[in-house]
């Protein structure tokens, strides 16, 4: 009877059919389990201005000061799952790259899973890349649809040429309305919709952090090389 | 020697390095080779010059680690790549498993990998060893030259009958095929040789007789090239028939070369010199083969071991069991193929697409998937993301900020285009003026197309209807025909800041990018006026001419640059006629990829309001359907 069934060829359809129902019942389980978790943290920021190096501090049971890591510009984000207070949270370093940014949005900003962000500015070549610094920000704030909250981290203080959290704060300010203006007025793309792209606030050129109602925005001091500095904060800020 | 050997990740952390001397490479790293070369899909080569250096790098696509070795490049390290195997093998080997888990995100690289200093200067002696060892055997002819001089005769006897035996060696054996091509060129040699030593014969048939002889050998080696890939298959009769006769070979092949040296002219001298040189290529050839045997094997146990790891969880579990395949050349080269042939159907100059493909394959090859994907599928994301990456701009593009912070510094925001004849420029210099005024700002149109019949009047007619829908807001600035544009737009820029305008907009007359002169003329006024952008503009129907075009506008810029300062090249292109060209967006490829500049402006119509963004994501679309 038994050898009898084996060799039945329905009998072994029925069978592969049941296998794959089961695993794509499985997959589809395991899937929606990962989907619905929040549980993300992404750093991003400019390139070359320390989010690897804040990354892997944070990686490693006791930051070290100054950290021995050395790091060059990355092509590729970093990832790493660590278990806080019996929950694990994805730690994601993105790369800088303008080149990577359309993925940045793609793949980070308009996922359901991001749970909070990390802005890396470079406070000693913030007077040459203000501009930059607040367009990836704009970027960051407009294109993440859950509104996560936003940490800015004014990282390298311990540089001479390093700009203060307040100089910084009141800079992205005025560049940010600026670029709500220029936002308002950019071209529309080649895919054909006639839709305007939006703007952070409606406040245009007169744009205050105050405007952003939903987004939390808070500012801290940081650098790698200084324990007086440190990224105590940013750690607090992802554990939390 | 060696300025600087490092180990890094693609995410940017440094694994392990070694140094001498006390330059800080980091900035030319990240620079030149990360952002200029592996971010630009342009590392395919494996190699990179920047001033008095020489960088040399291995991509492993399992691990996402970088092997990077740099030296000056005067002292020619002509074991680089040699080194640069042999230390990826011995990395590989030594620390597979923190590899895969990165534990360098986690743990201090220095703790894990400072080991790997008393390897890597075992295998920097031994790459040195085989180096040297290369050379001496370079010198040995010349003690055998001495010692036969007075042995003529008898030496060319005993050298014919060992050849007839190295042939029939050489029959049974296949794994001989590198060497074969030089040896049966020397037995035609010797035969001609004899055949030709009647006495009383004129040198002159002696000279035309070896002058065939070169010219067979390297034919023969030649044709004999393609012939390489077959000997990896069979590694172990290759290495046991090699260490057997490869002595006695290498001493009976210098005895025979002893009377041709003897008679030497200086052609000859030459010729031999690049015998010599085709030998150390076969040389090279092994040893990059034989490096890639030892991955094969090395990859197998490590798959053994990611099975046993992968057990924990039951999706890990399935994974296990269904297995994962390496990607290999063989199994990427006919879908890579396919790829490039979609991009030139859809007006890829045929360039840019042949090494956006390689450097696809150079990214994918040896890359570990599992059995549930598809290789097509794996190389058609590779490709999206290149392209992806690619079309995306490499530094922000916002000229009305930029207009703000210009005026702010006291000076207006110029503006030059440039392209061929025919391509739209004064139409689409309309159509920005036209989105610059509706932005509040006044423009100065600098007419420095002085030559076309029409174009000054062209110019003043949008200007007329510029300013009729926003009132004074456009000026023409005309000096007529036959005038120096590049003056013309000095006055230009010199008269907007004293009229406070916000932007001045300088046309320039279509040039071929054959026409020297005129190419001169376009270096010259941007050399001295200097704007904050240089705007290419090409047309969307640009086929592999795109290539032409872009690279002789750009070698024009920086061969009459001033001397000793950085060449000004385009900063950006306008893409016209968009709208003729339906889905074969290529030329927005071929364009980015020979400037490496963005496309800031589409155009895409006839009307003032026919000016677009390029949508990177709806163009990539495009290409890939």
């Amino acid at each position: 009877m038994d050898k009898i069934d084996f060799n039945d060829p329905t009998t072994l359809a029925v069978l592969a059919t049941a296998v794959i129902g089961l695993l794509t019942v499985l997959l589809l389980v395991l899937k929606s389990f990962a989907s619905s978790n929040k549980n993300r943290v992404l750093f991003v920021g400019l390139m070359d201005c320390g989010k690897t190096t804040i990354f892997t501090q944070l990686s490693q049971k006791e930051a070290e000061y100054p950290t021995t890591t050395k790091t060059y510009t990355s092509m590729v984000e970093n990832k790493i799952t660590l278990r806080i207070k019996d929950k694990e949270k994805e730690i994601i370093d993105y790369p800088g790259n303008d080149r990577l940014r359309q993925k940045l949005i793609e793949n980070h900003l308009h996922s359901r899973s991001l749970l909070r962000i990390v802005f890396v500015v470079d406070s000693a070549a913030f007077s040459k890349n203000a501009r930059d610094v607040a367009e990836l920000f704009y970027t960051v704030a407009l294109e993440n649809v859950d509104k996560v909250p936003i940490l800015i981290a004014c990282h390298k203080q311990d540089l001479s040429l390093a700009k203060t959290e307040k100089v910084i704060r009141n800079s992205l300010e005025k560049e940010i309305g600026l670029i709500n203006k220029s936002r308002a007025a950019a071209l529309i793309g080649t895919d054909g919709s006639e839709e305007k792209r939006s703007t952070l606030t409606d406040t245009g050129i007169d744009f205050k952090w105050e405007d952003l109602k939903k987004q939390e925005v808070s500012f801290v001091s940081t650098s790698s090389n200084s324990e007086d500095f440190g990224v105590h904060e940013i750690a607090s800020f992802v554990r939390a | 020697m060696i300025e600087l050997f490092s180990i890094f990740t693609k995410g940017g952390v440094c694994l392990w390095n070694y140094q001498e001397g006390d330059y800080n490479f980091t900035e030319a790293i990240n620079n030149e080779l990360i952002k200029g070369t592996l971010m630009e899909e342009r590392g395919n080569s494996g190699q990179k010059k920047v001033g008095n250096y020489t960088m040399k790098f291995q991509l492993d696509n399992e691990y996402n680690v970088i092997f990077l070795v740099i030296y000056q490049t005067i002292v020619n390290l002509n074991y680089a790549e040699k080194l640069l195997n042999l230390v990826v093998d011995s990395f590989r080997g030594e620390f597979s498993e923190n590899l895969r888990e990165e534990t360098a995100l986690t743990t201090p690289p220095s703790n894990i990998y400072g080991n790997f200093d008393e390897t890597f200067h075992e295998v920097l002696s031994e790459a040195a060893k085989s180096a040297r060892a290369t050379e001496n055997t370079v010198k040995k002819p010349k003690t055998f030259q001495e010692s036969a001089k007075s042995q003529k005769t008898i030496d060319s006897l005993i050298v014919s009958r060992p050849g007839q035996k190295n042939a029939e060696k050489s029959a049974k054996n296949a794994e001989k095929t590198p060497k074969k091509p030089v040896e049966s060129a020397e037995e035609s040699s010797a035969t001609d040789y004899n055949s030709a030593s009647p006495p009383g014969s004129p040198d002159e048939e002696v000279l035309r007789r070896r002058d065939q002889m070169f010219k067979k050998m390297s034919g023969n080696t030649k044709k004999k090239g393609p012939e390489e890939p077959t000997s990896p298959k069979p590694k172990g009769k290759q290495a046991r028939v090699w260490a057997l006769s490869g002595k006695p070979a290498d001493v009976k092949n210098l005895d025979r070369s002893d009377p041709k040296e003897n008679d030497e002219n200086a052609a000859d001298e030459e010729k031999n010199r690049f015998v010599e040189s085709m030998k150390e290529q076969i040389g090279t050839l092994k040893g990059d083969l034989k490096s890639l045997q030892e991955s094969d094997d090395e990859d197998e146990d490590d798959n053994d071991q990611q099975v046993v790891k992968q057990s924990g969880g039951w999706f890990s579990m399935i994974k296990g069991l269904v297995g994962e395949k390496k990607l290999s050349a063989e199994d990427l080269n006919p879908l890579i193929e396919k790829m490039r042939e979609n991009l030139i159907l859809k007006n890829v100059a045929s360039e840019p697409a042949e090494k956006i493909c390689q450097s696809v394959v150079s990214k994918l090859e040896g890359k570990v998937v599992n059995n549930f994907s598809r290789v097509a599928q794996e190389v058609k994301t590779a490709v999206r993301e290149s392209l992806v990456q690619l079309l995306t701009p490499k530094h922000r593009v916002d000229i009305l900020r930029d207009v703000i912070e210009a005026k702010r510094d006291g000076r207006p925001y110029v503006i030059v285009f440039c392209g061929v004849n025919g391509v739209g420029k004064s139409t689409n210099l309309a159509k920005i003026t036209f989105w610059l005024t509706e932005n509040k700002h006044r423009v100065l149109i600098a007419a420095g197309d002085t030559f076309r019949a029409g174009a000054v009047e062209q110019l003043r007619t949008h200007a007329r209807y510029l300013n009729d829908l926003h009132k004074n807001s456009v000026l023409l600035h005309e000096q007529g025909y036959g005038k120096d544009p590049a003056g013309l737009a000095a006055a230009a820029i010199k008269k907007a800041a004293e009229q406070d305008f916000d932007v001045v907009l300088v046309d320039t007359a279509g040039r071929m990018q054959d026409n020297e002169p005129l190419m001169r003329e376009l270096a010259k006024l941007i050399r001295v006026n200097e704007p904050d952008l240089v705007l290419f503009v090409g047309e969307a129907l640009v086929g592999n001419e795109a290539v032409d075009q872009l690279v002789k506008f750009n070698e024009a810029l920086a061969n009459h640059a001033s001397p000793g300062q950085k060449p000004r090249l385009i900063d950006g292109i306008v893409l016209t006629k968009f709208d003729t060209i339906d889905d074969k967006v290529g030329a927005a490829v071929s364009m980015t990829y020979i400037t490496g500049q963005p496309i800031v402006f589409v155009g895409c119509g006839q009307t003032y309001s026919d000016l677009r963004n390029l949508n990177v994501g709806a163009v990539v679309h495009s290409l890939l359907n």
